[in-house]
């Protein structure tokens, strides 16, 4: 008989004990894997939406750092205000090449009134160096007063026309997503559209936007390449009393700051239970090798080799280990699909799929790490029954 | 043998009288000739030194040139507020303040030393977010603090025009793990030395360009390091030999203009060298050493050097006698050690 087949017939005669090995098997590799993706998911998409938003620099009122980061990361509508004179100060700042102001707004405080909760961003079209490239790949041609491109993120078709504070606003378009919910939760409208809107919800809206005419909310900054934006934030807080500057990097950082903890949370878990499913595999085969002596005894009898006794366990543990491992990606592949959402919203964090070649690769550890724990657990009861003398385990085996 | 004993007497008596007329001659020429005669001067000073104890020690030492030797008095400490382990100090210009930064939650510390047996923090800056594990020190021509940070691997360049609200106006100098920087002559270079890369490093203060690179010894942690009196020589601290927890401490004197090694200081076997400056004259040297191995020391010293003869004169205990006194066992942990690093002194 193949020894394959034979050790087929061995997992399929203890049914519920071979189910529960691949099942703790299946447990880890889930974990692995999905923890896997979901850390690089996050990543990457702060990352790139970091690269797109195209900026060295994003400067600030002093105290509104974190509001910032999370204005960046989480899209969440943020109100922080400072004198447009900011703008002319840093562009005299050595090392700053290009530099253009943006004005937030909360699309209103009233949960009755308001279209669709977004962030109201405005730009300045003449000296914008980051909208304006998005906004070529969905309208050729500069945007008009009273119009707007929108995020992917926001559920509104182009054409339609949305009233804040007493404006309204025409979509003309919308982006592709990015990942930073900076973006994809945005409308981006001109910086003239949103002078007006402040001016229109004096007279003609629930709420007043209480903005003086030469408030903005952050001024992006590209800046001269022998300079790096570390050191440019130094300048640029040094020389304007009452701004800070935040590079890409602190952002990702302090995104991976975050990740840290459910890195160690999963990293924890699932190191505890492979620790947990490898003892468990041995503790079972020993188990296993131990109730078949007369079995082995009685095949070595037979004629059959150490190294086939020692084959028949390793390939019983590998057929295990490659059944939890699938079982794993497949419920791993699941969990992400149906919790990705939830987890966005939790945790407030941007996700894109990464490169399917890190999908691959995550997959194939996770099932590795599986079919090694397995062989590992495996090969001391595999040594010690392939040692075992035939009519000692006869013996021992009635 | 009557002969030979009276010539004896007479031999013996010779310097006697020789003594007796020069001491005679002394005392009729008036004080102003005293003065002129033991024309070594007494150095005497404030001695200030960052440890990893969550506060700044101090104590007054005497150097006494003439009989080689040195007297130290009480140590002081004053606790940080933050109670965080600390390298760096620097003394401004006017020896009023010492600047103190603290390494994890970088916070920059004005210390009053006006009094100076009665230091006072009268302001705290915090100038980073992060670590910033300030090492070196110094205060360039124009003015400005340097600091070095092992944390981040670069300078931190601080306005201190006002003493109390140092701002951060420039970084740079990029390597690894840095803790020596010096700023000499009118500031248009800059040297640092880098513990992971065991070298110092001169760069072109305008372009941040590196010029010249020494390694001195072998793998070994460069330390911090202060210039001679005239700023040509750069004695830098060491630890000599890493590995087996014991150190062969050592300052290497490098010529600040070329990166070149000129001289070796080997302070021995036990001792871990954190700083090193000179008295006012550059006669002599003192070190802040650590005693190793570290865990059975529990002790720094200030050992005080004769540059001529490259004898040590002298050691004062900065942590073990002072907690040895107080009845302090202080527990040896990762950064939070039992020892001195930057010396500054305020002398007399």
């Amino acid at each position: 008989m193949h020894p394959l087949s034979l050790s087929t017939k061995n997992l399929t005669r203890k049914g519920f004990r071979s189910a529960a090995l691949v099942f703790a098997l299946a447990l880890v590799v889930c974990l692995l894997f999905a923890g896997a993706i979901a850390v690089k998911s996050v990543s990457t998409s702060i990352t790139l939406g970091a690269q797109r938003l195209g900026a060295d620099l994003m400067i600030v009122p002093e105290g509104y750092e974190d509001t910032a980061r999370t204005t960046l990361i989480a899209g969440k509508p943020s109100v922080f205000y400072m004198p447009e004179s900011v703008l002319d100060r840093v562009r005299k700042v050595k090392g700053v090449r290009r530099a253009t102001p943006q004005l937030f707004i909360q699309s209103t405080d009233f949960e009755c009134c308001t279209y669709v909760d977004v962030l109201l961003i405005a730009f300045d079209q003449q000296t914008d160096f980051t909208i304006g490239s998005w906004l070529k790949e969905a309208i050729d041609r500069p945007l008009a007063d009273n119009e707007t491109i929108i995020g992917r993120s926001i559920p509104v078709s182009t054409g339609t026309t949305m009233k804040y504070f007493g404006t309204p606003l025409t979509v003309v378009g919308d982006l592709a997503t990015t990942g930073l919910e900076y973006i994809d939760h945005a409308a981006f409208m001109t910086m003239a559209t949103a002078r007006q809107m402040i001016r229109n919800s004096r007279v003609d809206a629930e709420q007043t936007l209480d903005i003086g005419e030469d408030m903005i909310s952050t001024v992006l900054v590209q800046l001269d390449p022998a300079i790096t934006p570390e050191r440019a934030k130094v300048f640029v807080e040094y020389e304007i009393e009452g701004v800070k500057a935040l590079t890409s990097q602190d952002v990702i950082g302090s995104v991976k700051r975050q990740l840290q903890v459910l890195i160690r949370t999963i990293g924890g878990i699932g190191l505890s239970l492979w620790l947990i499913t490898i003892l468990l595999i041995g503790i079972v085969f020993s188990m296993a090798v131990n109730e078949r002596k007369r079995e082995i005894g009685l095949l070595r009898a037979m004629g059959a080799k150490r190294k086939n006794i020692f084959g028949m366990i390793t390939i019983e543990a590998v057929l295990l280990s490659l059944a939890g491992g699938v079982l794993g990606l497949v419920a791993g592949g699941f969990l992400l699909i149906v919790c990705r959402e939830p987890m966005r919203n939790a945790f407030k964090l941007p996700s894109l799929w990464p490169e399917p070649m890190f999908i691959f690769l995550a997959a194939l550890f996770a099932v590795g790490a599986a079919l090694v724990s397995g062989v590992v657990a495996a090969a001391w009861p595999a040594y010690k029954s392939s040692r075992m003398e035939p009519y000692q385990a006869i013996r021992k085996g009635e | 043998m009557k002969k030979k004993m009276t010539r004896k007497i007479a031999v013996s008596f010779v310097p006697i009288l020789g003594g007796a007329l020069l001491a005679g001659g002394v005392f009729l020429s008036g004080p102003e000739q005293v003065t002129a005669q033991s024309a070594k001067p007494v150095y005497k000073g404030t001695f200030y030194s960052a440890t990893r104890g969550g506060h700044m020690v101090f104590t007054k030492i005497t150097i006494d040139p003439e009989r080689d030797m040195i007297s130290g008095s009480t140590v002081g400490r004053l606790p940080m507020p933050n109670n965080e382990q600390a390298d760096a100090l620097q003394m401004s210009t006017d020896n009023k303040y010492i600047f103190y930064p603290t390494w994890d939650e970088s916070m920059l510390y004005t210390i009053d030393i006006q009094d100076r047996l009665n230091p006072k923090v009268v302001a705290e800056t915090k100038i980073f977010d992060e670590a910033t594990r300030h090492c070196g020190s110094d205060i360039g021509a124009d003015g400005n603090l340097y600091f070095s940070s092992m944390a981040q691997g670069d300078i931190h360049k601080l306005d201190i025009s006002d003493p109390l609200k140092p701002k951060l106006m420039d970084r740079g100098y990029k390597s690894t793990y840095l803790c020596n920087v010096k700023v000499p002559g009118q500031g248009d270079k800059v040297v640092t030395t880098d513990m992971k890369e065991h070298k110092m490093y001169q760069y072109d203060a305008k372009s941040g360009k590196r010029l010249k690179e020494l390694k001195p010894g072998g793998d070994e942690f460069l330390h911090r390091g202060h210039f001679s009196p005239d700023g040509k020589t750069i004695y830098q601290s060491s630890t000599g030999s890493l590995g087996d927890g014991v150190h062969s401490g050592r300052i290497y004197a490098v010529d600040t203009d070329t990166l070149e090694l000129k001289d070796t200081l080997v302070i021995g076997h036990n001792y871990d060298v954190h700083d090193a400056t000179t008295t006012p004259d550059g006669k002599y040297l003192i070190a802040a050493a650590r005693r190793t191995p570290a865990k059975e020391f529990k002790d720094s010293e200030y050992v005080v050097i004769n540059l001529e003869t490259k004898k040590t004169i002298g050691t004062v205990s900065m942590c073990a006698g002072c907690h040895g006194a107080s009845g302090v066992d202080p527990e040896v942990t990762q950064g939070r050690e039992v020892f001195i690093c930057g010396i500054q002194v305020a002398w007399e």
